[in-house]
């Protein structure tokens, strides 16, 4: 069980989280407009890195707030925590 | 009186003045306070106490830790009997039961031996090549009953489990000289520290070998500095505590034993164990080795153990598994054996060393007291059925790989003491993800490296002598501290000094080479609890499961009670010599959690029986003073029905159904989720998750929506009701209660942030009680609530808010059941008066409480979906005949460019139909499989049930391109019998909704 640093309630376990998957997909604007191909890969393709990773979490038992964060897959290791309206910081772009 | 026949003149650490009873296999013994079940054995010179897990070969004895693959038995009796103990690890008390394990009727006498006649024609993977045909599954039931290990205790545990959190900034595992060095050391920069050990009594080795620390007995340091642990405030000593399993982010949980031994169930002796799971800052392992056998022919006979656990029986226990020992070595640390035996009067008959004459300060010490060295040697046969007799040794040739033809001879003995090297118990540093490499001067797999902030300390990292230990200990102890954000200190002590340094010359022997080319000799066993030979790897690599994770899984070696603790390594080198591979190379599989066997109680801890699982609590109590027949239903506790006197369930359920028809009937929906969504840009909102159009919804209405993920998938179902221009409540499932809330707010927070709206679930703060039945206005108006409710004024699909005596109740005209209904939302604490109140009220129209079961049926009537039930995660609203609010919606809603992928418009998807057997009176399980005319699957029944109204069985049913074939007639396949039914429309009752607008 990892243990992650809430930005409004800090350190606490994995189990008062909720995992919310990958970070950073967008909708496409104009769902009509856009073929079946690019809303088929909206809906399921992810990245499934080996490595860093960006991902959405929310303190679910907590401030139930949503952020962001950086995860390494293999070590767990959280490199990066930020706003979920923010772009990655630089560092979480090593698996692009 | 006392008859410890093996008892030696020693002290040891037993009490003499304290004597205890206990029973094994059902023979009367006694040992001492102090003794293990397994020394207490030794003691009464039972040999035999267990049998092998495929041959049921007898086997004594072979270790003296949590290694012991052997003496795995039952102990304690009724509900409180405990199976595969160790009987190293079990601390005798009076009047201790246990039996032995996989045998029958007693490990001395076993029936099942008569395997071990067969050995040779069950090699690796006999079961799973002889019994193929048809299907392993049909013999699986007969050969594991066969193979068991231990009966299962049905009955409830008595004890009870208790669970604690904690937290500390250096945990260490293993109480012996390196851990509590290291943990003096971490406490002494001011760490907060936890030192665990598995054992009730720190010290590690310290207990048994015979060694000096700082110029003073070992036993004495030892006893000092955990008078100097106990004394300082940062730090907690948990004996008797076992590390299990090592987590992410430095989570470790390990199970602690408070009772005393097995009284089980016995009043106030408070929990048996606790679960501790514990968050460190920063983690010492320190957690040892365990020697590991030589591999030779026949070396599992009941006589034969390791030496260092010969040492510490003699030394600890002042027990000698034997009367004439004689050793097997590879290395120097057997000498340390040989030389405590003779200092307590055991006859040493030879060191049977298969290194060639080397010298070293063991050797010349054992030379200097005149005993017998085979130098050179190894053995090649022993005797003895269930004990040993004699062994055989021959000369090795120069280079160790073969034996000297016609040199061999007889050596008549008890007890063979073997040493093939130390394996470090590495199990938690695999867990924690760390890095393993093979140390090939040590010839074992020690740490390397790993991301967690983790160490290790002593006989785990390949550093064997106890100065090493003491040395590391001391250094990484402090290191760890500061590491964790403490200051070095000014002042340090200094590391205590021993004078052990000596070396151990290890030789790797990993089996015993072929005899005169003479491959017939006996088996020589690498895992003793899985009758693992050399043979069995071999045909394994012959086979081609050379691989690590095959070699464990086709023969089962590492596997279940001992995890192979004591056969892991050997087994890995023995692949690898039958692959021309190093050991290194071979590598090891994965440790998982649990490092020992946890019981299950103690992973529940508290969580059991009513406890297990929390229902959730309807507001009104009345049910259950009323014969309401209480079940779980999405995790509430809901009425079934109300029973009465004299009537059947089915007449119970069938009664309230109809007053639903007929008169009225009260129902408690209050675990229906509810959902406050208020602000500026609600409605907007609201459009956006639901197919339906919201903001043509005008304030004091109420419609029927569906909510879909972006797949276009329904995941929730139910009505909203728009109370203010900016203030709607929306219902959903019990199911989806949370879980929409969450959704919705996920919505809000991650992709709509411009939007300006609140969430607030309120199920638990409003009741719902629902009113329904031609008579239910009737019975409404008698509240008298100021709210005119005729038709006129309050039409189907409206919602008022009002009050009742002062408390605001808020009235929604919608219907679940087909009829005319009322739902009275109520502040949950009013729910049971007000509940009372309606049946008062509506005594003379009837009025009747309504269960679970015939709401069932009026909705099945309706055909009205259960969201989950009629669904999949894969239906949409086009597939339950919602077509056309969809089209008619321009805006773009979650879901809906999902609704036009070629996938969801195939023709041939499962849609919602009704299903109308011939036999009125058939009775269809939910799941029934639906068949066309060839017989082939087309769908499924997913609701059912024998209408009373129209005295008819009917199913709600997902059939494929199910509209396109209503009028047709498919089958019910029930059992081996099939019922034709005929396809309709899901709507069987009412179809126009005539009586929703009564």
């Amino acid at each position: 069980m990892i243990q992650i640093d809430c930005p409004l309630c800090g350190l606490r376990d994995e189990s008062e989280f909720t995992w919310g998957g990958e970070a950073h997909i967008c909708r496409p604007e104009n769902p009509d407009t856009v073929g079946d191909e690019e809303w088929g890969s909206y809906l399921f393709m992810r990245q499934n890195p080996r490595g860093n990773h960006r991902e959405r979490w929310c303190h679910s038992y907590g401030c139930n707030q949503w952020f962001n964060l950086i995860r390494d897959t293999v070590s767990h290791k959280i490199t990066s925590i930020y706003p979920i309206d923010q772009l990655a910081p630089e560092s979480g772009d090593d698996n692009e | 009186m006392i008859t410890n026949k093996a008892r030696l003149d020693c002290p040891g650490a037993i009490d003499r003045n304290r004597t205890l009873r206990f029973t094994f296999d059902g023979k009367k013994y006694c040992g001492y306070q102090g003794d293990t079940l397994a020394s207490a054995l030794i003691a009464n010179d039972v040999n035999v106490v267990a049998r092998s897990f495929k041959l049921h070969r007898p086997r004594g004895v072979l270790s003296a830790g949590v290694e012991e693959c052997n003496a795995i038995v039952q102990v304690g009796e009724g509900a409180g009997r405990e199976v595969s103990a160790r009987a190293t690890q079990v601390l005798l008390y009076d009047g201790l039961v246990a039996e032995s394990q996989n045998c029958w009727p007693s490990a001395q006498f076993d029936i099942s031996a008569i395997y071990s006649l067969f050995s040779r024609f069950l090699p690796a993977g006999f079961y799973l090549k002889t019994f193929m045909w048809p299907h392993w599954h049909w013999y699986e039931g007969f050969i594991r009953r066969a193979a068991g290990l231990g009966r299962v205790n049905d009955e409830a545990d008595p004890d009870y489990y208790t669970k604690r959190f904690c937290n500390c900034d250096v945990l260490v595992v293993g109480g012996g000289p390196a851990g509590i060095t290291a943990a003096l050391s971490a406490a002494h920069v001011g760490a907060s520290v936890m030192l665990l050990d598995d054992q009730a009594q720190l010290g590690g080795t310290l207990l048994w070998e015979n060694e000096s620390i700082d110029g003073r007995d070992a036993k004495e340091w030892l006893s000092l500095s955990l008078t100097h642990l106990d004394s300082l405030e940062n730090v907690q000593v948990l004996p008797h505590t076992v590390a299990v399993g090592y987590y992410d982010h430095n989570f470790v949980t390990a199970v602690q034993t408070l009772g005393v031994h097995h009284c089980a169930g016995v009043p106030g002796n408070g929990p048996r164990q606790r679960l501790l799971k514990i968050r460190a800052a920063q983690v010492v392992l320190a957690t040892g080795a365990i020697e590991r056998p030589m591999v030779f022919p026949d070396n599992d006979r009941p006589g034969i153990l390791l030496a260092s656990a010969v040492r510490h029986y003699a030394n600890r226990y002042a027990v000698s598994p034997g009367k004439s020992v004689a050793l097997f070595t590879n290395n120097d640390f057997a000498y340390r054996t040989a030389l405590d035996l003779l200092a307590h009067g055991v006859a040493v008959c030879a060191i049977i060393d298969i290194r060639p004459v080397h010298k070293s300060v063991m050797i010349s010490r054992a030379r200097e007291l005149g005993i017998r060295l085979l130098s050179g040697y190894g053995v090649i046969a022993t005797t003895g059925r269930k004990r040993l007799k004699r062994v055989q040794v021959a000369p090795l040739n120069d280079t160790g790989t073969a034996f000297v033809p016609g040199a061999h001879h007889w050596i008549d003995c008890d007890t063979l003491a073997m040493s093939g090297g130390w394996n470090p118990v590495v199990h938690l540093y695999s867990q924690a993800g760390g890095k393993l490499k093979f140390d090939t001067e040590f010839a074992s797999f020690v740490p390397d490296q790993c991301e967690q902030r983790l160490t290790s300390v002593g006989a785990v990292n390949g550093s064997y002598t106890l100065n090493q230990c003491l040395t590391e200990g001391h250094k990484k102890g402090s290191a760890v501290a500061i590491a964790a954000g403490f200051l070095s200190p000014a002042v340090s002590p200094d590391a205590p000094l021993s004078q052990d340094d000596s070396d151990s010359h290890l030789q790797p022997y990993w089996q015993t080479p072929a005899i005169d080319g003479n491959s017939s000799a006996g088996s020589q066993w690498v895992d003793f609890l899985h009758d693992v030979t050399v043979a069995d790897i071999n045909l394994s690599a012959k086979e081609g499961f050379r691989s690590v994770e095959h070699l464990k899984r086709y023969t089962a070696t590492g596997m279940a009670v001992d995890q192979g603790k004591t056969s892991n390594i050997n087994a890995l080198a023995v692949m690898g010599q039958a692959t021309q591979r190093e050991v290194g190379q071979v590598g090891t599989t994965r440790f998982r959690p649990p490092y020992l066997p946890v019981t299950i109680g103690t992973l529940a801890g508290s969580r059991v029986g009513e406890l297990s699982n929390r229902y959730r609590r309807l507001p009104v109590v009345w049910h259950w003073h009323n014969n309401g027949i209480a079940e779980d239903h999405s995790g509430w506790l809901r009425p079934a029905y109300y029973a009465r006197e004299g009537e059947t369930e089915e007449q119970s359920i069938t009664r309230e159904a109809m007053a639903a028809r007929q008169s009225a009937a009260l129902f408690d929906s209050s675990s229906l989720g509810k959902i406050e969504v208020q602000g500026t840009d609600a409605a907007e909102f609201l459009n956006r998750v639901y197919i339906n159009n919201v903001k043509t919804l005008q304030v004091g209405k109420v419609r029927y929506g569906m909510m879909l993920n972006d797949n276009g998938s329904i995941i929730d179902d139910g009505v909203f009701a728009r109370l203010g221009h900016d203030h709607f409540l929306v219902t959903t499932s019990s199911e989806g209660a949370l879980t929409i809330a969450a959704w919705m707010e996920q919505r809000l927070q991650c992709d709509w942030r411009d939007l300006e709206v609140f969430i607030t679930p309120v199920t638990a703060q409003w009741a719902t009680l629902t009113l329904s039945g031609p008579r239910s206005r009737s019975v409404l108006e008698k509240l008298g609530l100021g709210v005119d409710l005729s038709t006129d004024h309050f039409p189907h699909m409206s919602v008022a808010s009002t009050e009742l005596e002062g408390i605001s109740l808020r009235v929604f005209r919608v219907s679940f059941t087909g009829e005319t209904s009322y739902e009275l939302n109520i502040p949950a604490d009013y729910a049971d008066s007000l509940w009372q109140l309606l049946l008062k009220k509506g005594k003379s129209e009837g009025i009747t409480p309504l269960g679970m079961e015939a709401l069932n049926i009026l909705r099945i009537e309706k055909g009205f979906l259960e969201v989950g039930v009629e669904t999949s995660v894969e239906t949409t609203p086009l597939d339950v005949g919602w077509s056309v609010p969809v089209s008619l919606k321009s805006a773009d809603f979650i879901g809906r460019r999902s609704l036009v992928r070629s996938h969801n418009q195939r023709a041939d998807r499962l849609q919602l139909v009704g299903l109308r057997p011939q036999d009125r009176a058939l009775q269809v399980p939910e799941g029934t499989l639906v068949l066309n005319e060839q017989r082939e699957r087309v769908g499924h029944v997913t609701s059912s049930c024998n209408s009373f109204s129209l005295n008819a069985s009917i199913c709600m049913a997902m059939v494929q391109a199910g509209e396109s074939l209503i009028g047709s007639t498919l089958v019910l396949a029930i059992g081996s019998v099939d019922h034709p039914a005929e396809v309709s429309s899901s709507v069987f009752y009412d179809p126009k909704g005539d009586l929703l607008n009564v």
